[in-house]
């Protein structure tokens, strides 16, 4: 079965990559969706980011299920 | 005093909340789109001393958004400029101006003088000295940044709550634009500097719920303001209240080498070779401490000063040393 999870970029990540992305794999855990997205993305091997699932930053061992609300937060710089 | 009766009269806030406000002292490290807003909301509410760091000076492309500046004060120094405006707004507020950036060289003596410290800059470097020098003084910062119409707003370090570098610990080796690159309408960093001094009047004040361990993102566009809980670390902190961490020019350690035991932090395959000092690169520190066991004091040196600032912070953080040096320049 196919899984599919939203995922919501903000800041440069979104001029960068796009404002959403549905990605068509099956990932375990947000350990799993950092390696996918960093394989994919070289941006985000140069540029730190926080993954939030559901509103709440997240950790590597964080589970993901395919209705989760994912947001990918970089720094943002300007002041 | 009439000055500040539509706040006194507050329930919470009270004669008690502009009491504590009059006590306290905050550092506002830039005075530019975020900062000006940020310094006058807190001199218009009697805030009791503010110091204000800025080494840039005011130029026609500011105006649109740096509101505490106009055509009359275009050429002069910011921090300068903004004190001079706050002390006609409320000249009941002390103003200490600092027309200079923020360096390692100065800003542990600079931070240490004030209650909170809000980060108005403009880039990563400062950013993050800011949060290494708060977390070894044990005082709490206030985070705000722009990007295009989104903006971060956070409070970093507070009773131990996470630091800006647990959540972002390696900075961008990528550039992240600012203001200057990508663009930036005024009431941004209008509103953003507003959020950061309304937390900073809770923080003072005792009212309401700060926004601590919590970071804030907005999007002007959208008007959507969403705040992204971060699970609270077990912080790493000091056991004094003094910062250990010394800056020391090649100067000062050349004038008395033999009191410190040097330690060169940059890669193994930087040149030229410090003959004299021990290499330990700052990838490897964690984990080589055991060769640090000296009865010399400890001076680390790197390129330019920014490894060794944060070599010296990440051995304060063990709390085996007393006082630490970093060398913030060039040793050649």
């Amino acid at each position: 079965m196919e899984t599919h999870h939203v995922v919501t970029f903000y800041g440069i990540l979104q001029e960068r990559i796009a404002s959403e992305l549905s990605l068509h794999v099956s990932l375990k855990n947000v350990s799993e969706m950092r390696s996918y997205l960093e394989e994919n993305y070289a941006i985000l091997r140069k540029i730190p980011y926080l993954v939030a699932i559901n509103r709440t930053i997240s950790s590597l061992e964080t589970p993901l299920t395919p209705s989760d609300d994912i947001a990918i937060l970089p720094p943002f710089s300007g002041g | 005093m009439s000055r500040y009766i539509r706040q006194t009269c507050l329930a919470e806030f009270g004669l008690e909340g502009q009491n504590r406000l009059k006590e306290a002292s905050v550092a506002v490290i830039g005075a530019g789109g975020i900062g000006c807003p940020v310094l006058q909301y807190l001199a218009a509410a009697g805030l009791g001393t503010i110091g204000i760091v800025d080494g840039d000076a005011v130029e026609e492309s500011n105006l649109q958004r740096q509101v505490l500046f106009g055509t009359s004060t275009l050429g002069k120094n910011k921090a300068e400029a903004a004190a001079a405006y706050i002390n006609n707004l409320n000249p009941h507020v002390a103003t200490e101006v600092y027309s200079y950036q923020l360096i390692n060289k100065n800003a542990s003596s600079i931070l240490s003088r004030y209650d909170f410290v809000i980060d108005c800059s403009d880039n990563f470097d400062t950013r993050y000295l800011i949060d290494d020098c708060c977390e070894a003084l044990k005082k709490a910062w206030i985070y705000g940044a722009i990007h295009c119409y989104e903006a971060q707003v956070a409070i970093f370090n507070y009773h131990g709550s996470p630091t800006y570098r647990q959540l972002f610990p390696k900075q961008s080796i990528e550039k992240i634009p600012d203001c200057a690159d990508s663009g930036v309408l005024g009431v941004l960093p209008g509103l953003t500097g507003m959020l950061q001094a309304t937390e900073c009047i809770k923080l003072i004040t005792g009212i309401g719920e700060p926004l601590v361990g919590q970071l804030l993102v907005f999007n002007v566009l959208t008007m959507q303001f969403v705040t992204f809980p971060f699970a609270a670390k077990k912080p790493k902190t000091l056991g004094k209240s003094e910062c250990p961490v010394h800056p020391l020019s090649a100067r000062e350690y050349k004038d008395n080498a033999e009191r410190y035991l040097l330690v060169d932090v940059r890669e193994l395959n930087e040149l030229p070779l410090f003959p004299m000092a021990k290499r330990i690169p700052l990838s490897e520190l964690h984990l080589r401490m055991d060769e640090l066991i000296t009865d010399k004091e400890i001076a680390f040196v790197c390129r330019s000063g920014n490894r060794s600032w944060q070599a010296a912070v990440l051995l304060a953080k063990t709390n085996h040393f007393n006082k630490l040096y970093a060398i913030y320049e060039a040793l050649y």
